[in-house]
């Protein structure tokens, strides 16, 4: 991965490429879950790819390659929605996005549930913490938050969560 | 909270996916051209000679002392330049005792304990001819690592972390050295006690453990333990339109503490749950911080950060004391040892100096 690393940063777009489609799945799951739509969130990878390429040779160590471009999605995923602060979706199309085949949906929490229950702040601390399996002190690095808060705010979503479980038992 | 990770598996990957990376790609080859990759080419190798001769300066001092536990200790794989100083003076017990875990075919070698009234180190290694070390870990400030001490009474009490220590994996001799940083335990002085390490954090794609427990008894020396003193101060400065308020100025032989309150610590999301947030101050201070993959943090020399000056003398952060729980608004900002107290100047960025004379 470093001679990648290196040989991107010479200019390689191959070498990069090959990199970064390594990673792209879960730039684009990381994209989703800020902006909810299948079409900002492809625009957020097209963008990490695009500020990627173009200042990788400020990337110091190549074993920040992934973190590095998760940082960089989650700036340009807060950019997509201060765009579009002002428009308003009469149908969320993670609706449709969200596969059926629920056959094995004992599950506690859904991916519904944690797009309209979370903050966007919330959201990305639990996906790097439990998608990414990043530990405390890489996310606060991530998202520039000390590590209490980036814990005080995972424990207030899980909280969030759950009592939305509670609730949906409650009227079941 | 693996149906989370499974539920976040649920988003479905369009097809285009890469495409869109490759368009990206594209318009920044586009508007980048190739003058700068040429320039990056000649910047990599001046940046490599600055590496090589910042190694070659550095020259630990040597003394008679250190002969009886790990040099590495002191060595610039250690991120902590408190626990360097005060080995270098000659503080802390040495310990010298080694424990095999069979069942983890590990060996562990204790080496060194130091505590004040507000914190304890313990020094030790471990290494293994069988098992990778690599992801090994005795995390006990995010992992499942706990470290405990039992007294002679058969007491035993979980001692919680502060900082996160420092760490250092060898690839070669596949040995991980480890200062653990947790609660004082100078009330003990004069017994006999023991430390236990309670299990070993994996961190490798997420986080697993593996359940044992590392042993070490001795009787705490008073001899070793430092003191500290603490000194109020409030004084007050501004910096980029912040109003920052030293609180209190604690010395140690193993830190220079500042607790610090401002204008702009706390954020508040839109329920009105406030958090501790980055404030200027700090991200000033995080400014000269360097990350080196497997030793932890260092100062990035030649960036504007903020540091102590003690009579001409510069002192350095301990980043590994970063995240140090404090209250809600305030930040606490610590530094390595100081010996000349009474003329200590904080300085922020090239231009503030503030006096942490009363």
């Amino acid at each position: 991965m470093i001679r990648l690393v290196q040989k991107a940063q010479n200019g390689n777009d191959k070498a990069f490429l090959k990199l970064f489609q390594k990673y792209e799945v879960d730039i684009y799951r990381m994209a989703y879950v800020y902006v909810k739509n299948e079409s900002d969130a492809l625009d957020v990878v097209q963008e990490v790819a695009y500020k990627a390429f173009k200042k990788i040779d400020t990337l110091k160590n190549p074993d920040f390659f992934k973190s590095w471009l998760l940082r960089i999605a989650i700036t340009c995923s807060i950019d997509v929605i201060r765009k579009n602060k002002q428009v308003v979706h009469l149908k969320p199309e993670y609706n449709e996005m969200i596969g059926l085949e629920d056959d094995d949906i004992p599950l506690s929490i859904t991916l519904q549930e944690l797009l309209e229950q979370l903050n966007e702040h919330e959201r990305s601390i639990v996906m790097l913490k439990f998608y990414e399996g990043y530990s405390f002190k890489e996310i606060a690095e991530l998202v520039n938050m000390p590590l209490g808060s980036v814990k005080s705010v995972l424990y207030r979503a899980l909280a969030k969560l759950r009592k939305e479980c509670k609730e949906a038992d409650f009227y079941e | 909270m693996s149906n989370l990770k499974r539920e976040i598996e649920k988003i479905k990957i369009p097809k285009g996916l890469h495409e869109r990376a490759k368009l990206g790609v594209k318009q920044a080859k586009h508007e980048r051209g190739g003058k700068n990759f040429l320039f990056n080419k000649l910047v990599i190798p001046a940046a490599a000679c600055v590496l090589i001769v910042s190694t070659l300066s550095f020259t630990p001092v040597g003394a008679a002392i250190k002969e009886a536990y790990d040099k590495i200790f002191e060595s610039k794989h250690i991120d902590d330049p408190g626990l360097k100083a005060a080995l270098k003076d000659g503080h802390g017990q040495v310990i010298t005792q080694t424990y095999f875990d069979k069942e983890n075919e590990i060996t562990v070698h204790f080496e060194n304990v130091i505590t004040d009234n507000a914190e304890t180190k313990l020094l030790f290694t471990f290494e293994s001819e069988t098992t990778n070390l690599e992801p090994y870990y005795i995390d006990i400030f995010e992992g499942s690592s706990k470290m405990f001490i039992v007294t002679e009474d058969g007491g035993r009490k979980e001692l919680k972390n502060i900082g996160w220590g420092s760490r250092h994996y060898n690839k070669e001799e596949n040995k991980v050295a480890t200062a653990l940083s947790f609660d004082s335990i100078k009330e003990y002085e004069g017994q006999a006690i023991r430390l236990e390490i309670e299990d070993i954090t994996i961190w490798n794609e997420g986080m697993d453990e593996i359940k044992t427990v590392w042993p070490v008894s001795f009787t705490l020396d008073k001899t070793y333990i430092t003191d500290r003193e603490i000194v109020e101060l409030n004084k007050e400065f501004t910096f980029e339109n912040e109003t920052y308020t030293i609180k209190q100025v604690e010395y140690s032989e193993l830190e220079t503490k500042l607790i610090i309150k401002g204008s702009d610590m706390i954020y508040t999301d839109e329920d009105g749950v406030q958090y501790q947030q980055k404030s200027k101050l700090e991200l000033q201070f995080l400014n000269a911080r360097q990350i080196n993959p497997g030793s932890g943090y260092t100062v990035a020399e030649g960036k504007s950060g903020v540091f102590l000056n003690a009579s001409g003398e510069r002192i350095n952060p301990n980043f590994s004391k970063g995240e140090v729980d404090s209250e809600l608004g305030t930040f606490i900002m610590v530094f390595a040892p100081v010996k000349d107290r009474s003329n200590l100047v904080l300085e922020v960025g090239d231009d503030i100096k503030i006096p942490l004379s009363k």
